[in-house]
């Protein structure tokens, strides 16, 4: 108990030093009033309520769904960002790249096992935490314009997955790409310039690899960080997340 | 719930937390730990441990970097990290087999290791730093090592011409070629010849229906009534081109049913005296008259004879015509005495020579055949077959083009095909992932698929179009090291001086000479400014070396040459006109120009020289420990007895000089004659001089 | 919610005797105007450590998955050389199996754009916001509804052979059914069938169609798209 106490001393005497209390302004969590400073004087806490419904955090509630997209998302900018460090979008270049990966850079399987993973894992979790919201009846009043904003989201992740398919530039990549953008040309009128649009041209190419990195690694992001904080938001100011009566 | 409660935390929640903090702490430090661990760093630490076992661990260790090493070859697009484990590679002192691999030392290559990397050769994958990507077949890199069996494809993927060091290539290559696989395939670098196999335009004029049933079913297992193995016939080990297709019993009647019935441009068979054959066919000799004139005309120099002495069979003769001991129970005789007379009229692309023929020799020679070349148990295991209903003949119409025959014979009005089966010119850098295996056992990977399908091509897919080979140990090696080394690859800018022109030099002569060259087939035995056969001796140079009237009396009678030998030149009976054609053309153009015959022709070869010469050659150089002349000396060298008639003196001279310069692998030692000594030798030759007027002296290949 | 909703509505057409108002009374509320009761925690520390404790979970389940698993890695593209069967990524490999069976416009393009579109405007379409169950009036025409768009589907599937539609469709339209039939039965399971209202029924039959045909993309599908089995 001796130690505990002393560290607990070390940490107050930390906390009051001038450099800790120009970053965090308020004391110690110990009241309710320092508690909720603690979230919206914090930035990354912010789009939190100050209080939550007990009921809402149970595990069977939610089965933090929502949130390991979310983290799951955190997880792909992380490895993505690092991944961006060894990648060329240039043919062949990206695929020597994804071999130089795999067998010279330090921890490079692993950092692309795990960024492949998460982005499966993203696409499932992604879904169920929809198909349970709905199960939930969370897109009832007023959840309707955060349903809609979900459903974009689902459709942004859905896009990031596919524009990654393509990077490794491998047998798989351009197969998957290609049978999935050959869908596009059905559409009628619009199909075949949507196509051309996306790819740079009538084929799966220097062009179409370029236009898929940048819409992998900028646009499709920025999209999904813009929504998540729009999703996240709206749970607050919708009055918290759905609970439904059966799982009190 | 009072309010200090709200913020309050269970134990249980903090204690899930802290394990959870810790496990994920943990978890993250295992990646970095497993890199550290890997294979390569592995081996290199082994490599030090091996350095400082031997005597020379300081060498060995020069150079040496504990991290991943890689030979970058830009312009090749190489980039191999094979050195990171076989670190002793390039250091000689690890040559050793006791040297445990990854670490010992390259065999001596004409390449250096450092300049090319080693996938180049070997194939896997340069950029793989883990063992089992790096040499096996992986699903994101499919060619795996060569095996070491065939590592010479590696050196014919950028060495198009025949190098000395790769005979396996060298040999897969030529059976390219003999076996025609360019009939059904595109390969690389093999032109598609004008003929592949016969011309069957006119084919049942030749041959007949049982005859061809028999060879279809098995070109090879056509049997003679006492056991030999002959085809048309070849013996055992000398196979005929065609291989064996897998036809059913239908399909050989129809087809030879078909065949048989063709003969829409026949050559008209050749008519004889009636009065005369009536009086040959008087002669009780006839026949055995037919053999001394087969014999006198040297026609074993190219075909051979299957002759049982003292119990034991044995060939004899050359190969480059068909075998032909029983060839009279398979052409008809008039067929024969009509090719006979001129091969070319029925088959134009013929290698046999078109001989002056007398009527008389004519009959002999083809009563000869179609009497005593025969055997009436050829054909016994054919079913009875009759002349082919209409039926039959439409279907075997059909099936020339189906099973591919046409894309190696021709018919006059059906159309050849030219890619019948697939194009095999990068088949040596083809995946497994594009190849039919079908339902086979095989093992899926590019060598194995290969090697099933030449072996047994049933056995890769049932429905196989491709026919059956059968191959002499060592050829099945041979074609897949040839296979493999096509990769489709164009040279790039380093390689390109060592991919040479395909094929062979042409040696083609317009006016007179021309036509007797194409006439007699000169080439198929002899070789022209480098093309032609290798049987006979080159003359390229024969204008230099032999005097023309020696030529022109050769040529009138060739047989009082060599008289052991059994590959003599045929008797042609030519004409005096065609004669002094021939020797006119050979000695005025198939000249050297080492050799000046002004440097001899203003010389006068005096009695005294001639005598110096004499004793020069008998005593000072004893050359007649190798050469003859009259009776007396050795049988290494040719023969000099008619030398004076024979030889020009400054070919003599020149080649005293320096036999190599003129003739690269004559066997004559290089002396170093004074020029008096070779004046004198040349003088005592020119006396040399037979008194009859036929040439003679076994000497025509000098210097062979 | 098993009980009947019982409304009372006027309705008088004498505006003067009566000034012409709706009366709309439901026993229960729209969720927006529900008043939330219960207990209370702060975000701090409580939603803060769990979700820490979430991610934390989440990490060493992918970290372990990414140490055993490694990402799949084929040669380099070839545009010359089709794999059969070229398969999309697995999330679209529903499509392609639809792209098997109907004409590309109204699998690749009118079918996604619906469900898109359907998944939008659920929360404004919704209007059974209690929650009624499907079955709950016992209402005939209802019944007639069902059994048609059932049967049209059933045929319409059946025409096109997409059985890996009309599978999990007709077992999803039994059990839809079943509750029909049985209303007082005591299994648990079947109570909670009858008490489903319509979304939930639409829903879940999306989800099984949708989840049977990315498996069969997945797992059954070899060269010319033909059946095989992933163990074979």
């Amino acid at each position: 108990m001796a130690t505990t106490d002393w560290t607990h001393q070390r940490l107050e005497q930390l906390r009051q030093t001038r450099v800790w209390r120009s970053i965090f302004r308020r004391g110690p969590a110990r009241t309710n009033r320092t508690r909720s400073l603690a979230v919206f004087g914090n930035f990354a806490l912010h789009t939190l309520p100050v209080k939550v419904r007990e009921k809402s955090l149970s595990v069977r509630a939610t089965y933090y769904l929502g949130s390991i997209s979310f983290f799951l998302f955190v997880v792909l900018t992380i490895t993505g960002v690092l991944l961006m460090f060894y990648y060329h979008p240039a043919v062949p270049d990206a695929y020597r790249d994804m071999k130089d990966l795999i067998y010279v850079v330090s921890n490079g399987v692993f950092l692309r096992n795990l960024h492949r993973l998460a982005a499966h894992a993203m696409v499932v979790a992604v879904f169920w935490h929809m198909f349970h919201v709905f199960y939930r009846g969370g897109y009832k009043p007023p959840h309707e314009f955060n349903w809609v904003i979900g459903v974009g989201l689902l459709m942004v992740t859905l896009f990031l997955s596919y524009t990654g398919y393509l990077l490794p530039w491998d047998q798989l990549a351009f197969w998957a790409i290609t049978v999935g953008t050959n869908i596009i040309s059905y559409v009628p009128v619009l199909g075949r310039p949507i196509r051309f649009l996306l790819l740079g041209g009538h084929i799966i190419g220097q062009n179409a690899l370029l236009r898929f990195y940048v819409l992998h690694c900028v646009i499709l992001p920025l999209a999904a960080v813009g929504l998540i904080g729009m999703h996240f938001w709206r749970i607050q100011k919708d009055g918290g997340i759905t609970v439904r009566d059966d799982h009190e | 719930m009072p309010a200090e409660e709200m913020g309050k935390v269970t134990k249980r929640l903090r204690l899930i937390f802290a394990v959870s903090s810790v496990v994920f702490l943990m978890v993250l430090a295992i990646s970095p730990a497993r890199d550290y661990l890997r294979d390569w760093r592995r081996y290199e630490r082994d490599y030090v441990r091996l350095a400082e076992s031997r005597p020379d661990t300081k060498r060995l260790l020069t150079d040496f970097h504990p991290e991943i090493e890689q030979i970058w070859i830009p312009q090749m697009q190489v980039v191999d990290r094979c050195t990171t484990c076989h670190q002793g590679i390039t250091r000689p002192s690890l040559a050793d087999v006791s040297v445990p691999q990854p670490f010992r030392a390259h065999p001596p290559i004409p390449h250096r290791v450092r300049d090319w990397g080693c996938v180049i050769c070997h194939r896997g994958q340069g950029l793989a730093t883990e063992v089992r990507d790096a040499h096996e077949t992986t699903l994101a890199w499919e060619q795996s090592i060569l095996p070491v069996r065939y590592i010479q494809a590696s050196c014919g993927v950028c060495h198009r011409a025949e190098l000395p060091q790769t005979p396996r290539l060298n040999h897969g290559r030529e059976l390219l070629l003999t076996l025609n696989c360019v009939g059904c395939h595109r390969l690389q670098g093999v032109e598609r010849p004008a003929m592949l196999g016969p011309d069957l335009t006119n084919v049942g004029t030749k041959v007949s229906r049982a005859w061809i049933y028999r060879w279809l079913k098995d070109p090879r297992t056509i049997t003679a009534s006492d056991g030999t193995l002959l085809v048309n016939g070849y013996e055992n080990g000398d196979e005929p081109r065609m291989p064996k297709f897998r036809l059913s019993e239908k399909e050989l009647r129809a087809l030879s049913g078909y065949l048989s019935t063709l003969a829409s441009d026949p050559i008209p068979p050749y008519k004889f005296e009636s009065h005369t054959v009536a009086a040959w066919e008087k002669r009780p000799d006839l026949v055995d008259q037919g053999e001394t004139r087969f014999r006198q005309m040297f026609c074993t120099t190219c075909h051979s004879l299957a002759v049982t002495r003292a119990g034991e069979t044995k060939m004899i003769g050359g190969d480059i015509g068909p075998e032909l001991t029983k060839v009279g129970s398979k052409v008809n005789a008039d067929w024969l005495a009509a090719w006979l007379r001129n091969p070319q009229a029925y088959l134009p692309h013929s290698k046999m020579p078109r001989y002056q023929w007398s009527d008389q020799d004519l009959y002999l020679v083809s009563q000869y055949i179609e009497s005593k070349l025969t055997d009436p148990g050829l054909l016994s295991d054919a079913p009875k077959l009759d002349p082919a209903a209409s039926d039959e003949v439409q279907l075997g119409r059909r099936l020339f083009t189906e099973k591919g025959c046409s894309s190696c014979h021709v018919i006059k009005g059906v159309t050849p095909q030219t890619d019948f089966g697939p194009d095999l010119a990068s088949l040596g850098s083809k995946n497994a992932s594009q190849l039919e295996f079908g339902n086979s056992k095989i093992k899926r990977t590019p060598v194995a698929y290969i090697e099933a399908k030449i072996t047994d091509p049933a056995a890769v897919n049932v429905a196989a179009r491709m026919p059956q080979y059968s191959l002499a140990p060592g050829d099945l090696d041979a074609l897949t090291t040839a296979l493999l080394s096509m990769t489709g690859k164009s040279a790039s800018a380093p390689l390109d001086g060592l991919i040479q022109p395909d094929g062979h030099p042409q040696f083609r002569s317009a006016g007179a000479f021309g036509e007797l060259y194409e006439r007699y087939k000169c080439s198929v035995c002899h070789r022209f400014n480098g093309y032609g056969g290798t049987l006979a001796p080159d003359l390229t140079n024969e204008g230099s070396r032999a005097q023309k009237k020696w030529i022109a009396a050769f040529l009138k009678n060739p047989q009082t040459l060599r008289p052991t030998l059994t590959f003599r030149m045929p008797q042609f009976n030519m004409t005096d006109e065609e004669v002094s054609t021939l020797a006119d053309y050979l000695s005025m153009v198939m000249q050297t120009p080492a050799v000046n015959p002004a440097d001899t022709n203003s010389k006068k070869y005096t009695p005294e020289m001639a005598n110096l010469g004499k004793q020069l050659y008998e005593v000072k150089f004893q050359c007649q420990s190798c050469h003859t002349i009259g009776s007396a000396g050795g049988y290494v060298g040719p023969n000099l007895t008619n030398a004076g008639n024979w030889i020009n003196p400054a070919w003599t001279e020149e080649w005293l000089k320096n036999p190599q310069s003129l003739v690269a692998e004559a066997i004559e030692p290089h002396r170093d004659f004074t020029d008096e000594e070779r004046a004198a030798l040349t003088a005592y030759l020119m006396t040399l001089k037979q008194s009859a007027s036929a040439p003679t002296g076994g000497a025509h290949g000098s210097g062979r | 919610m098993s009980e009947k909703n019982t409304f009372e509505v006027g309705l008088s057409s004498d505006a003067v005797k009566h000034p012409r108002r709706i009366v709309f009374i439901t026993r229960k509320t729209s969720a927006k105007v529900k008043e939330e009761v219960g207990p209370q925690l702060m975000s701090f520390p409580h939603v803060i450590l769990r979700e820490t404790i979430a991610f934390q979970f989440l990490a060493i389940v992918l970290v372990v998955l990414a140490l055993f698993w490694d990402a799949p890695l084929e040669q380099l593209a070839n545009p010359l050389l089709t794999p059969n069967p070229a398969k999309a990524p697995w999330y679209f490999l529903g499509l392609q199996e639809l792209l098997h069976y109907f004409p590309p416009l109204v699998a690749g393009v009118l079918l996604p754009t619906l469900v898109v579109l359907a998944l939008v405007v659920i929360p404004y379409f919704d209007i059974n916001i209690e929650g009624e169950p499907l079955w709950g009036h016992r209402s005939s025409r209802r019944m007639k509804i069902y059994l048609g768009v059932f049967a049209v589907l059933f045929v319409l599937l059946a025409l096109y052979d997409a059985w890996t539609v009309l599978v999990p469709t007709v077992l999803v339209g039994v059990f839809g059914l079943v509750p029909y039939f049985l209303p007082t039965s005591e299994s648990r399971f079947l109570k909670f069938l009858g008490s489903q209202p319509l979304p939930w029924w639409v829903m879940t039959w999306f989800i099984a169609v949708a989840l049977t045909l990315t498996a069969v993309g997945t797992f059954f599908r070899g060269p010319g798209w033909s059946w095989v089995w992933p163990w074979s």
